[in-house]
């Protein structure tokens, strides 16, 4: 166990016993509102501190939990079976939270189009119509008044008092933790951690972007409505002001505070938001003003919060001891290449003809490299072969089958796997993390909480698979090393061993060997090398026209969106054309 | 006395110390490259001498002040441009915003008429910015950008260029027009501080060389000395340079 788990340990153990010394329903009382709070911000720290996904509105997501129950229970509560079993307060909840995760799948949908600030209008905008529903739908919500005599938690005929219920939901609020843990911990949280730095480059590895953004929307809402189930059983008593607006900037801002992305941010910010104003009674009409300074100081001491500034003290550990390793030949035998054609394929922007009738065929299992000045559509091309963009016309042609590519991670599980000229990586996730997202998608294993047996054998086996093709880019002594860490040529190595990792048919490198030295170009030479050997197609975009002549088989010059040459390296190079448009009277000196 | 001297000097990201003790110096009119391998620590000790990383240890002296511990606009003022890695331009202000902003200091003081020259003598290295000027720059060509990206830097009046890979993921053509503007920036007489992964361009350009490798420099000297060293023709000149 490391020391943060026995930190947590400890806590937990000093929060049961905690009741047994401290005397007084009040600070029970305290305590639950605390765990209730701390379980909604875990709830909100997944979408915004994990996935980066600004919500405003979770205050309302819990009400929905909150008069789901209510309304629920207190129609049941006179059923005689209900009454003897307690049943109808856990349907309740279990209701509560899956209305709420239906509305936040609701919620999701304006997320696909919008980002940041507008994502964060929008949830306002969700949290004010729930607001209104509630006050005007006097019928079933009873309005402003709210709804009043909701059931105590029971079980059986045991009715929770205020002591008793402080255990439970100590219980739940642990739950809840660890939820979050595993979550975070699993291949699915991988993918939502770099969904926060790139939707591109995780789409690109294979991983439904839209569908992951629903996900992680859905389970953020129904933390957020389970708490609101507990928080109405609790009170007993709800009305629209539990869930006003203040309501949700109180839990961004307790997840800011604690430490977004961090495991015990939104814990530790719910616990003290809660606490703090209780401990300010003595300054009385200025309390408000003491808080909000508080908050306001902290946050520009501690802008990543009170997480950020541990976490930053720990991070000593840098290049962890794992020596190089070498001769490293990755298994690919599974993934024999695939030939790519292009059939007339055009592509205009606007006024501009970006890609005009482009047609080659790149053999299966040879390197094909594709030159040509800057400008001239090369990247247009790979963007339309992975689907990023729609063609206007003409048809690609993968082994032969017309392919209808609708996405980039479509395209991704076709076995057409690229890499970026504008280099897209996760920010602060290390080198390893990226491999592994690229391997969550093929092996499989992707979309499986961690624990049972075959998952922890898939991510041994993972974990084995990354640190080969860590290895074979060169960069096993940066495993540990954030990417944001890494120089300009080590991030477009990562790019491939991330790219290898999906298992490629056709693998598309844009300029691999930007910012490299002739040692490292030639080390890139021989890796190139190695996987066509293995079978896999190469479609190579370089400027270093030495390393394309080394090692091309085939090579299409592109001009202003048309081909203007294609054949075998040497004949290219004497090309009349290439040499004026491209390759330039300097040619003899590279 | 030297424009640029650095002696001493440390850089560490968190615990992770990347340059290690680094003293080299830039005379007046010369033109220096730095040569490395990919984590060497070439553009982290640019960054810092253009003031956006502050150095653990040592003293960074340019143009007689010591700017260890200025902020980015200060060293900019004395007359310090950096080109950085990946040109930075603004992509969505035109290519005549961009040249406006770069020359913000002299035109906040309202010397136009110094704009207006920096603007020719840019022209006279570079016609395709003028053709371009009206263009958001995000549009413009790699090459183009380079182009803008280094004009940008000039019309600042600076005593000193700061540039961070010119070459990266330039077509031929445009790379030899980039370096030939190198070339006539060195006849004007301007001092230059480059670093550039493909070595054999850059000691064609440059007077003296350094080799950083691991954070410390190994090897210094001129150009033709820098070229002959057999370590050297086997990393950075190679079969594939």
């Amino acid at each position: 166990m490391t020391a943060r788990g026995w930190l947590v340990g400890l806590a937990l153990a000093a929060l049961v016993l905690l009741p047994l010394f401290v005397q007084g329903t009040y600070y029970r009382f305290l305590g639950i509102v605390v765990f209730i709070y701390g379980i909604v911000a875990v709830g909100l720290n997944i979408l915004a501190g994990y996935a980066g996904q600004l919500s405003l509105g979770h205050a309302a997501l819990m009400a929905m939990g909150a008069y789901t129950t209510a309304i629920l229970t207190k129609a049941l509560a006179p059923v005689a079976f209900f009454a003897a079993t307690g049943l109808h307060i856990w349907l309740g909840v279990i209701a509560g939270t899956a209305v709420a995760a239906a509305f936040g799948a609701l919620l999701a949908f304006p997320a696909l189009r919008v980002r940041g600030p507008y994502l964060a209008m929008v949830t306002i905008a969700f949290g004010w119509v729930i607001f209104k529903v509630l006050q005007e739908w006097v019928s079933v919500t009873g309005g402003d008044l709210g709804l009043a005599s909701i059931p105590k938690a029971q079980i059986g005929l045991y009715i929770f008092d205020t002591q008793s219920f402080y255990y439970v939901v100590l219980a739940l609020f642990a739950v809840a933790f660890l939820l979050q843990q595993q979550l975070v911990g699993s291949q699915i949280g991988l993918a939502i951690r770099a969904m926060k730095h790139s939707e591109i480059a995780v789409s690109s590895v294979g991983i439904n972007v839209h569908r992951l953004k629903v996900l992680v929307f859905v389970i953020s809402a129904a933390f957020a409505g389970f708490g609101g189930t507990l928080f109405a059983h609790q009170q007993n008593y709800i009305s629209p002001d539990n869930f006003q607006f203040f309501s949700s900037v109180f839990f961004l801002l307790a997840v800011l505070f604690g430490g977004a992305g961090t495991l015990l941010g939104p814990v530790i910010g719910a616990a003290v938001l809660t606490l703090l104003p209780e401990m300010l009674h003595d300054f009385e009409k200025f309390r408000l003003i003491v808080y909000g300074g508080f908050i306001l100081v902290t946050l520009y001491f501690l802008p990543n919060g009170v997480m950020g500034l541990l976490e930053r003290r720990g991070a000593a550990r840098a290049d962890s001891g794992s020596a190089a390793r070498d001769a490293v030949q990755p298994d690919f035998a599974a993934t024999a290449g695939a030939s790519l054609e292009l059939d007339n394929v055009s592509k205009s922007f606007g006024g501009l003809q970006a890609l005009r009738d482009v047609s080659f065929r790149v053999a299966p299992g040879s390197i094909h490299a594709l030159i040509g000045p800057n400008g001239a559509g090369k990247t247009t091309l790979i963007n339309v072969v992975t689907g990023f963009y729609r063609t206007d016309g003409g048809a690609i042609l993968i082994d032969g089958q017309a392919a209808n590519i609708a996405s980039m991670h479509d395209a991704a599980r076709r076995g057409i796997v690229r890499t970026f000229q504008t280099i897209k990586l996760f920010g602060d996730m290390t080198v390893l993390e990226h491999v592994l997202i690229g391997l969550a998608c093929h092996s499989g294993a992707g979309f499986r909480l961690p624990g049972r047996v075959q998952a922890r054998e898939q991510a041994a086996r993972n974990l084995a698979a990354a640190r080969e093709l860590i290895a074979l880019v060169g960069l096993s002594r940066f495993e540990q090393t954030p990417s944001s860490a890494l120089a300009y040529g080590h991030r477009r190595l990562l790019e491939i061993a991330r790219a290898l990792a999906v298992r490629p048919k056709v693998l598309l490198l844009d300029e691999p060997a930007a910012g490299l030295i002739a040692e490292e170009i030639a080390s890139l030479a021989e890796i190139i090398r190695k996987l066509r050997a293995a079978g896999m197609t190469v479609l190579l975009i370089e400027h270093h026209i030495d390393l394309v002549v080394s090692i091309s088989d085939r090579v299409t010059v592109l001009d202003y969106g048309a081909v203007i040459a294609d054949g075998p390296p040497a004949a290219v190079q004497r090309d009349e054309r290439v040499i004026a448009a491209y390759l330039g009277p300097f040619h003899a000196l590279a | 006395m030297p424009l640029l001297d650095v002696s001493d000097l440390h850089i560490a990201y968190g615990a992770l110390e990347v340059v290690k003790g680094v003293s080299f110096a830039v005379e007046p009119g010369e033109i220096v490259l730095m040569l490395g391998s990919n984590g060497a620590g070439k553009t982290t000790t640019m960054r810092s001498l253009a003031g956006l990383l502050a150095p653990a240890r040592g003293r960074i002296v340019f143009a007689g002040a010591d700017t260890s511990r200025s902020p980015p606009h200060a060293i900019a003022n004395l007359g310090l441009a950096l080109v950085p890695e990946g040109r930075q331009l603004f992509p969505e202000h035109t290519v005549r915003e961009n040249l406006e902003l770069g020359a913000y200091r002299h035109l906040r003081r309202g010397r136009h008429a110094e704009f207006a020259r920096s603007l020719e003598e840019v022209y006279e290295l570079f016609p395709r910015v003028r053709e371009r000027l009206g263009q958001p720059a995000g549009l413009l060509s790699g090459g183009e950008q380079q182009m803008v990206a280094i004009s940008r830097a000039l019309v600042s009046r600076p005593q000193m260029l700061l540039i961070d890979e010119p070459s990266l993921g330039l077509a031929p053509i445009p790379l030899r027009s980039i370096f030939d503007a190198l070339l006539a920036l060195k006849a004007r007489g301007l001092t230059v501080l480059i670093v550039e992964q493909m070595a054999w361009l850059g000691l064609e350009v440059c007077d003296r060389a350094y080799v950083l490798e691991n954070g410390t420099i190994a090897l210094s000297g001129s150009a033709a000395e820098i070229a002959a060293d057999p370590r050297v023709v086997e990393a950075y000149l190679g079969p594939t340079g």
